[in-house]
């Protein structure tokens, strides 16, 4: 009984989060981040090229709510990544305003990191050793995991095991689509480009279930657009440490870039910058995640 | 080529997708097109003028467009299919509207004395086309349905990019599990396609020679 | 000119036509009024589907595609000649080996899917450390294709030079890459004008390939839209529509200058020549 009552005190916050909170902190494009004036750095660094350009180009994702996704008004991108990186440029002096924003799909990150197309990405990057081969790594900001995205009313689907003969959607060439593909043999997989694409196709019925890392799945959720028509299913079956990607060998970079992630995690600001995104659906903010200075 | 020859069966999988969807299409395409066609001719007004319409929007949209309207639109009008059905009913909407214009053309290519001489013994529309027009169109027009056949199969491959497992979209999983497979998988992917167009032409000219014996 | 398949109509089948015609009419309607009621019914007409296009943002993300889909049609198809036109005179060639490479590669490219000639520069080149971008893998394989299907559109066009004009070059003392380069081509391009405006149909359409390695194309453009609203319907009706204007647009001016040239070919009493145009 007391169990319960619980629940539905718990539902009722959620709830009245998604009433109040959506509409209008969308359109905030998020909390003030402080910015540093006039920071000092080594002549020659990586961050005194950067502070004195007065720009920072980022890669994030165009169309995944929550982390990054373009405002069509405002032709900006906004989410937990969007923030994260206002975070890292105030610390280089770059006011919000004068950092470029680059879109990067999963599959073009390494080579626009190695092309000199963009300074740091920030793009639900997981780190893992193969990527390690080809950039490095700063971070993690966010430990996800993979997960399952059902219609609300879907009570069939619980877990990983209950998969069987039901058609789950992946982005091509993901690591989440392989997994499926690998260890649940049973289940009929179904590709699209992004997960946008997938999560309309679950919205339509085509579908039963989208997999990928949690956070993503709770931005779906958390968009106003699909408000009560999804749950994440909450049992995560992979760990996918998100890093900012960074051209190799930059090794002052990756320090100061964990520093200034470590200071975040301290001072409050990552958890602000989760609360104003992903945090709009209810979705309480974790523990910040321990630092791999490796 | 290890990770070739190791996939098989997988690349083999694939292209059996793409001949079931050329098949399934093909067939469909030619029955509706050919419908699409007697609209065109046909003496009643609003048929004439739907054809016409239908043949005009269809033949100007990309086909990728129209995959989208299959694959993403069709759902939220809650018309529920498989993916491999979406991309059949893309590719038989596109397909037709080529098909229509070549059976067109083939109608207008039959001699106007067979037509005349069809009329003058009193033959209605309906008997004038069907037992006059129509054998004698689809000899003519054998060579270039043969061409809208193999643009159909290539033209399979956009499924790539709407869920259906056809030889484009094995092609691209394979090379994201290993990029050092690259060059092998495509030139074998490509080998396929050469194949199945090869074996379009060839059997559908020894069908444009069985059918002008008979003639 | 149709040649009638049906006699001038008397007064009893004018009313059989008459009736058809309403038959016709009613099922036409009843299609139309059954597609008109799913849409209705799903609630595509509802206004916040269609609203957010008479908003400058999404304006402005449709035009920049359109723009994107204008100039991968257009770098490809200056291309796509310059190709035609090598790869056409490599298979009028006098030496057998360039003749039969020319050949080879002409029906190699236009035996592939285009899809398959964009992965080939989009997943294949960078295997090769030359990184293009998906803009340069969409123009590679739109050029290779249909610089293939120009070339067979030019040879047919240098085919139809009469030969008393080849034989006056020569007899003036031009040589022979002279005769191909000033009295050939030239000739060759204009009376194939026609059709290579309208293989610029074909390019248009064929660039919403783009879709497939995310090169912001219109098509792709308009999946921003729609992923972000959630209006798959009334977007691809939008996007369609301007397909379709476009391609119209150049249609007419395809068939304005064949009526041009026809004109002038029944002055100089040339023997027209029939090309099919690969519009698939």
């Amino acid at each position: 009984m007391k169990h319960h009552l619980r629940l539905v005190a718990v539902l009722c916050a959620a709830l009245a989060m998604i009433v109040t909170g959506c509409g209008d902190e969308e359109e905030s494009g998020g909390p003030d981040v402080e910015v540093e004036e006039d920071p000092e750095f080594a002549s020659g660094s990586v961050m005194a090229e950067l502070a004195e350009a007065g720009t920072i180009r980022i890669g994030t994702k165009y169309d995944q709510p929550g982390l990054g996704n373009i405002n069509l008004e405002t032709d900006e991108p906004e989410g937990f990544d969007v923030e994260i990186g206002k975070i890292v440029a105030g610390e280089l002096g770059i006011e919000p305003d004068q950092i470029e924003w680059v879109e990067t799909v999963s599959a073009n990150r390494e080579s626009f990191i190695a092309n000199d197309r963009v300074d740091i990405v920030i793009a639900t990057y997981t780190i893992n050793d193969e990527r390690k081969e080809q950039v490095d790594f700063a971070g993690p900001y966010y430990v996800a995991g993979q997960d399952l995205l059902v219609a609300e009313d879907d009570e069939s689907i619980n877990g990983p095991d209950d998969l069987a003969g039901k058609r789950v959607c992946a982005a091509s060439g993901s690591t989440p689509i392989e997994n499926i593909r690998e260890n649940y043999p049973e289940a009929e997989p179904v590709e699209f480009d992004t997960y946008t694409e997938c999560v309309d196709q679950l919205e339509a019925g085509q579908i039963d279930a989208v997999s990928t890392d949690d956070i993503i799945l709770a931005g779906y959720a958390a968009d106003p657009k699909y408000e009560g028509k999804f749950r994440v299913v909450g049992e995560t079956f992979s760990e996918e440490p998100y890093g900012i990607g960074l051209e190799k060998g930059q090794d002052d970079f990756r320090d100061f870039l964990n520093d200034t992630l470590e200071e975040a995690f301290e001072d409050g600001s990552w958890e602000e910058a989760f609360e104003a995104t992903l945090g709009a659906s209810g979705v309480e903010a974790p523990e910040p995640p321990e630092l791999d200075r490796y | 080529m290890d990770f070739v020859i190791e996939q098989r069966t997988v690349i083999l999988e694939g292209f059996w997708m793409t001949v079931r969807l050329t098949v399934l299409s093909g067939v469909l395409s030619l029955l509706f097109g050919t419908v699409l066609a007697v609209m065109r001719v046909c003496p009643i007004p609003p048929l004439r003028w739907a054809g016409a319409f239908y043949v005009t929007v269809v033949r100007n949209t990309p086909l990728t467009l129209v995959f989208v309207f299959s694959t993403f639109g069709l759902p939220r009008l809650e018309i529920r299919f498989s993916f491999v059905t979406f991309a059949i009913i893309a590719l038989t909407v596109y397909t037709s509207s080529f098909v229509c214009e070549v059976v067109r053309s083939g109608i207008n290519s039959v001699a106007a004395g067979e037509i005349e001489a069809a009329r003058a013994i009193g033959l209605p529309f309906g008997q004038t086309l069907g037992q006059v027009v129509l054998p004698q169109a689809f000899r003519a027009v054998i060579p270039p349905l043969t061409s809208v056949f193999i643009a159909l199969t290539k033209n399979t491959s956009i499924a790539v990019a709407f869920s259906v497992a056809e030889a484009t979209s094995i092609l691209r999983r394979l090379q994201n599990q290993d990029a050092s497979a690259t060059f092998p998988l495509l030139l074998t992917t490509a080998a396929g396609y050469i194949v199945l167009t090869l074996f379009l032409s060839f059997s559908f000219s020894r069908l444009e020679r069985r059918v002008a014996v008979a003639r | 000119m149709t040649v009638a398949l049906y006699d001038a109509p008397g007064p009893r089948s004018r009313r059989r036509v008459l009736i058809g015609s309403a038959l016709g009419a009613l099922v036409l309607l009843a299609v139309v009024g059954v597609v008109v009621w799913r849409l209705s019914d799903t609630g595509q007409f509802r206004s916040i589907f269609w609203e957010p296009f008479t908003r400058s943002g999404v304006q402005r993300i449709l035009l920049r595609g359109l723009g994107a889909t204008l100039r991968a049609a257009g770098v490809a198809l200056v291309l796509a000649i310059a190709l035609g036109l090598l790869l056409a005179v490599g298979r009028l060639s006098e030496r057998r080996l360039l003749r039969q490479a020319s050949g080879v590669v002409v029906e190699f490219f236009r035996a592939l899917p285009l899809v398959l000639l964009i992965f080939f520069a989009f997943l294949g080149l960078p295997q090769l450390g030359i990184d293009i971008g998906a803009f340069g893998a969409l123009v590679i394989g739109l050029t290779l294709y249909n610089g293939s299907v120009l070339a067979e559109i030019f040879r047919a066009g240098i085919n139809a030079v009469p030969r008393g004009q080849t034989e006056a070059a020569y007899s003036i003392g031009l040589r022979k890459g002279a005769v191909t380069r000033l009295i050939l081509i030239p000739q060759a391009v204009r009376t194939m004008l026609p059709t290579i405006v309208s293989q610029l149909v074909v390019l248009l359409k064929d660039s919403a390939l783009g879709f497939i390695v995310a090169y912001p194309e219109l098509l792709r453009s308009g999946r921003r839209i729609y992923t972000n609203i959630g209006n798959v319907i009334p977007t691809a009706i939008v996007v369609a529509t301007i397909y379709i204007l476009i391609n119209l647009a150049l249609s007419q001016i395809a068939s304005w200058l064949e009526r041009r040239q026809r004109g002038e070919r029944r002055r100089h009493d040339e023997v027209p020549v029939e090309i099919s145009t690969g519009q698939l």
